[in-house]
């Protein structure tokens, strides 16, 4: 009995599969009509093979996103649909969860974030290169994907001329010349206009720039400034270096009539916090002429020259080291050997064979022969370092382990240091992490590397890369606000919305939050004008820093302008991008497109006496589009009390809104206090489940498979147990199969 | 350097005197002079057009000049407005939605795009590629990719297809796009400089036995790894293979490169960064340095906004128009815009004499979009305009009516014939267009 039991009950459940299919799908897919070139009739009797895999997997998938059937046709239950989801993979897929399939990722090429990063730190310098790379391709919505990384003539020119500058920086030239050098105002910190401009500074304060200096000497900068002179005194201005030097100035000129100020100073190799400040503030708000009020100084431009004068014979910190290393030795093949034996393991950031050596090593005798010159051999040898495919990708079949297992090995310690050192760094692994793995320890000290990993300062990579790229804030700086739809707005904001959600992000990442504070929480990060944006009151000046919310509208990820901007359009909002958005990236459901005939808001519902949630109404009342909306705009609803600016609002085209909306699965709220209590209370399993698929495929470098789903369940089953803790979530991903293993298999 | 002066500096400013460096005989040694290269550039815009503007409404030689082509008036015998032509492969032919990125990635290839967010990206090698292969080896560049798009939008693009399909016209092979360049500075340093400084013979031989280096241990890596691995180390070897060939051509030239390292700003104006790179393109064009050049002045889908000719909404929202008056009104004056760049273009091109003619005369320019009316996605009856090539054997200054559904691809056959280079069939190409 115990075993005809569990046989009757497969067939029966291989009966009922089929009528699902029956029912559901054969309407376009049956013998008559192969719709898409799919067949179930045919497909459900065939024995497997390839073809039926691949054929399987996107009929998991549509059917998994519930991207079939069509809206317009009669819909699977939750019930059927997760039984023929299990059915797929357990009789077609063949998934066995004490066997989990690790996948294959595809080897990855650094992308030009991780190639700066790496630079910088395998040389301990600050090199700006990546902006003259092109930008990488993305798939699965980040653009750290093996698969879809390719390496075209034009990149690998700029590896080139990459290894050119920085072979500059790294031996210095004996006499090197003044250049004259434009700072560009765009890349000051403090109250600047994106795309160009001058900076006005309206209060006592400082904008600042991190200049970098390679030669010991004098420089001089050159300010071009003006003022709104107002009040008896001129405008009075501050230029200096942190840490090193600073003078007075006065500004003579008005606005616009540009007057040269040169600051001069003594500079030594390394970092030069440069600033100017305004230091005389002045405002008299009663004066009858606007322009007689408020004194301002005005910054046009800014000029670096130098070095004047400098020492002769200088050295980088780089070249001194190895010349320490090499000391007198004159024979080329010692200094070679001594120079790669510790060198070459950290540019392929693992330990290197005796072949690889020997051969490095030969490379550097054939400069040498030809140049005689031992600085020329390393420098050719450093630039054949650089241009190595052991540098430029990410190897994780490196050192490997014997299989084991079904299929599956687990990658090596450097591997596993490496994956994870991008993934939170977006950069090489550092000293430990490298002597972690070299002395096979790094799995042994895997918690609290992660946690060492988040808490340093290099984690900001992970703000801006993967968050950058969840949440789209990359986006923020396409994004022009009209001018007729909203003419008070202040293009600064953008810059300081970006920054708001970039600073929450990392204060949950280094305080190691709950992740369901980006749902809602009771303080955010801002700055005076931000602060005004959303009428919030006692923030001054112009550095951004954690501010306690008493009022609900704010906190959380849904309530700040950089979110809400990203999904509006230059004039107006719109309330379905934003449902989609929700749907899409915290939820983790993407919903169908609509289909190519289908009308997006037609403008003969475009009429001037309704708000633009009626408008959507009319839109949405054709059936078709019914099913699919009512997925997404009742959470746009919610969200229309901020305008296209993310200003809060309480009317739209003159009419009151209604904020009121109920969810698909039920839940009723009006407003988006009310969204975030239903989130909270019933999604939050959902939203973390997202958030770990999304850090998952980032942390990966591919997207996320059949065979990943189980490992995702008993990641968020972790997550929950530790009270959804960023650390943990991010130590369950590093732990888990995908991360840890490989598959065997040759493809 | 602001691109009035930078014209200036590159010689091809009304009345200011050419630059010997730059005159395309000086660059190579064994140039004949009387066998002008022949020059192809595929330009394309974003988000179709308002076809009742653009599409002359007669045929032949007489036809009238609609409102969004008149920027073209004075050039009106040096261009062809075809219609008819269509890319098939462009529509969802079973795979849903997503006529943006399709309409992006079939239009220099003729294929359908593998719809995959990520992995196994395919398409198929692009036009321009295909000519570059053949009659690239000439040049100091086989050929060139520009584009005007400075940032891409992060996280995913169009329906469930990669970004790659949306961000490049051009694809080396099936698998390997050629990503375009943005930024005008490194363009015209890329024309004008080795890739490592300075031309010095002397350093020659070791920049070789560099790049040699690369590949010899790319090539032992690869053998150690899986295939799909492979093929992405197989992407740089080809690479560096190119740039071997790329530097023993600079060693073969004859004359001065100009050697100034051009310092200008990104231009901060959409309409200044448009001719800045078309006066590149110019100035490579003329000095010989490439033959082939794809453009594209924003992805198809871009969602723009253009508050310098009082557009404010974005060009793709605005795109689907749904019949509105305004929004049409707004969609034509941005296909204006993009006429009038194009016409600069031509104009500029058409401004440089070379030995038989102009530039112009000596060049094929494809001026077009994917997508025919923005509204309902179709890429039948594409807007396509042909200009130049009267040493090309092209008939200019008509308006030619094709078949309809006559494959775009026929055209390119004919056009590679024209560059010199003879095929068969290219992507859904089904036989040579007779009259061009």
């Amino acid at each position: 009995m115990c075993l005809v039991v569990p046989i009757l009950a497969q067939e029966k459940k291989q009966q009922s599969t089929k009528d699902t299919f029956k029912q559901y799908c054969f309407d376009c897919h049956d013998n008559d009509k192969q719709q898409g070139n799919i067949n179930f009739e045919t497909l459900l009797t065939t024995p497997q093979s390839e073809k039926t895999l691949e054929h399987w997997v996107k009929t998991w998938d549509v059917l998994k996103n519930d991207l079939m059937p069509p809206a317009h046709k009669k819909q699977l239950s939750d019930a059927e649909k997760a039984a023929v989801i299990a059915w797929i993979q357990k009789v077609e897929f063949k998934y066995d969860p004490l066997k989990p399939d690790p996948g294959k990722v595809v080897i990855r090429r650094l992308n030009r974030e991780e190639y700066n990063n790496t630079i910088n730190d395998l040389f301990d310098i600050k090199i700006n290169l990546k902006e003259e790379f092109p930008s990488d391709d993305t798939g699965f919505g980040f653009d750290n994907i093996g698969s879809v990384l390719t390496t075209s003539p034009l990149l690998t020119e700029k590896y080139i001329n990459a290894t050119e500058k920085i072979l500059e920086r790294l031996f210095l030239a004996d006499n090197p010349e003044s250049t004259k050098k434009n700072i560009p105002l765009s890349r000051f910190k403090g109250d600047l206009f994106p795309g160009g401009g001058d900076i006005t500074i309206v209060s006592n304060y400082e904008i600042s720039y991190l200049d970098e200096i390679v030669y010991e000497g004098d420089y001089e900068y050159t300010v071009f400034a003006s003022g709104d002179q107002v009040g008896a005194d001129l405008v009075k201005m501050k230029i200096g270096v942190k840490d090193n030097s600073e003078s007075e100035y006065t500004v003579t000129t008005k606005r616009g009539v540009k007057e040269k100020h040169v600051f001069k100073a003594k500079l030594k190799p390394g970092d030069a916090p440069f600033f100017v400040g305004f230091i005389n503030d002045f405002y008299q708000p009663n004066d009858p002429d606007p322009k007689n009020r408020d004194r301002n100084l005005i910054v046009h431009s800014v000029m670096r020259t130098g070095p004047i004068n400098p020492k002769k014979g200088q050295k980088s910190a780089f070249e001194e080291f190895w010349l320490a290393e090499i000391k007198n030795e004159n024979n080329p093949n010692l200094v070679a050997k001594l120079f790669l034996t510790k060198f070459m393991p950290k540019v392929y950031r693992r330990n290197i064979t005796e072949d690889e050596l020997r051969s490095k090593t030969a490379f550097f005798l054939s400069i040498y022969e030809q140049t005689k010159s031992m600085k020329e051999s390393l420098k050719w040898t450093i630039q054949s370092l650089l241009l190595s495919p052991h540098f430029l990708f990410k190897d994780e079949t490196i050192n490997r382990l014997p299989p084991s297992n079904g299929g599956a090995y687990l990658i090596s310690e450097y591997a596993l240091a490496n994956k994870l050192s991008y993934f939170i760094w977006s950069s090489m692994p550092d000293e430990r992490l490298f002597e972690l793995a070299r002395t096979n320890q790094l799995r042994k000290n895997l918690k609290a590397e992660v946690l060492r990993l988040l808490k340093s300062h290099k984690s900001i990579s992970l703000t801006q890369n993967f968050l950058g790229q969840w949440l789209q804030l990359r986006d923020l700086d396409l994004k022009s606000p009209a001018y007729s739809a909203f003419p008070r707005f202040n293009r600064n904001l953008i810059k300081d919305s970006r920054m708001e959600t970039e600073e929450y992000f990392s204060y949950i990442v280094s305080e190691d939050r709950s992740v369901l504070e980006l749902i809602d929480s009771n303080y955010t990060f801002l700055n005076q004008r931000l602060a005004e944006h959303y009428e919030i009151k006692g923030v001054r000046g112009n550095e951004f820093r954690k501010v306690e919310l008493t009022d609900k509208r704010r906190g959380g990820l849904l309530t700040q302008m950089s979110i809400l901007l990203v999904t509006s359009y230059p004039t107006r909002t719109s309330l379905v991008l934003r449902g989609k958005y929700i749907l899409e990236n915290l939820l983790g459901y993407t919903p169908p497109n609509p289909p190519p005939e289908m009308p997006s808001l037609a403008d003969k519902e475009n009429s001037k006496d309704k708000t633009l949630r009626e408008r959507i109404q009319l839109h949405a009342a054709n059936e078709t589009c019914a099913s699919c909306h009512a997925k997404f705009d009742p959470m746009g609803y919610a969200l229309e009390s901020f305008d296209g600016v993310g200003k809060w609002r309480t009317e739209d085209n003159g009419l009151p809104l209604d904020t009121k909306g109920k969810l698909i699965s039920g839940e009723s709220f009006n407003g988006v206090v009310e969204l975030k209590e239903v989130l909270l209370k019933n999604k939050k399993d959902l939203f973390t489940k997202c958030l770990i698929k999304k850090l998952m495929t980032y942390g990966l470098g591919r997207g996320l498979q059949y065979y990943d789903e189980v490992e995702i369940e008993n990641i968020l089953a972790l997550a929950i147990k530790q009270n959804y803790k960023f650390s943990e979530i991010i130590l369950a991903i590093v732990n888990s199969t995908p991360f840890q293993k490989h598959r065997d298999k040759n493809e | 350097m602001n691109r009035r002066d930078f014209i200036k500096h590159l010689g091809i400013g009304v009345a200011i005197p050419l630059l010997p460096s730059l005159l395309p005989r000086a660059l190579w040694a064994n140039q004949k002079i009387n066998q002008m290269p022949k020059r192809l550039a595929f330009v394309y815009s974003p988000n179709g057009k308002v076809m009742n503007h653009w599409t002359p409404k007669t045929f032949g030689r007489n036809f009238e000049l609609p409102q969004t082509l008149r920027p073209f008036t004075s050039l009106k015998n040096q261009i062809q407005v075809l219609s008819g032509l269509a890319h098939l492969k462009a529509f969802a032919n079973g795979d849903g939605a997503g006529d943006h990125a399709r309409a992006n990635a079939t239009f220099l290839t003729g294929c359908q795009a593998r719809k995959t967010a990520g992995p196994n990206i395919k398409i198929g090698i692009s036009i321009d590629q295909v000519i570059a292969n053949k009659i690239g080896s000439q040049t100091l560049l086989p050929s060139m990719e520009l584009s005007c798009d400075t940032k891409r939008t992060s996280g995913s693009c169009d329906s469930g297809y990669s970004c790659a399909y949306q961000f490049n016209l051009s694809w080396k092979s099936e698998t390997t796009p050629m990503p375009p360049e943005s930024n005008p500075k490194l363009a015209y340093q890329r024309l004008f400089n080795d890739p490592f400084g300075e031309k010095n013979s002397k350093t020659a031989k070791l920049k070789m036995s560099l790049l040699e280096e690369a590949s010899k241990e790319t090539k032992s890596f690869k053998n150690k790894l899986s295939t799909s691995d492979k093929n992405k180390l197989d992407e740089y070897l080809e690479s560096l293979y190119s740039i071997e060939m790329r530097i023993s051509k600079i060693d073969q030239m004859q004359g001065s490169l100009p050697k100034d390292q051009l310092v200008f700003d990104m231009p901060e104006n959409f309409q200044d960064h448009i001719r800045l790179m078309m006066d590149i393109m110019v100035v490579a064009f003329k000095a010989d340095a490439t033959r082939v050049i794809s453009f594209m002045l924003a992805h198809e889908g871009s969602d723009r906004s253009f508050p310098n000719i009082g557009v404010s909404e974005a060009h793709h929202q605005l795109s689907h128009h749904k019949g509105n008056a305004d929004n049409i009104t707004a969609l034509q004056k941005i296909d204006l815009f993009y006429s009038e760049q194009m016409a600069y273009f031509l104009e500029k091109m058409q401004g440089i004499k070379e030995e038989n003619g102009s530039l112009l005369d000596n060049s094929m320019v494809i001026y077009g979009c994917g997508i025919a009316d923005g509204d309902s996605h179709s890429h039948r009856d594409l807007p396509i305009i042909l200009a130049g090539g009267k040493n090309c054997g092209l008939q200019t200054g008509r308006h030619v009516q094709y078949p309809k559904d006559t494959p775009m691809t026929n055209l390119y056959l004919s056009l590679a014939e024209k560059m010199g280079v003879s095929l068969e069939k290219f992507g859904d190409s089904t036989e040579k267009i007779k009259d061009q």
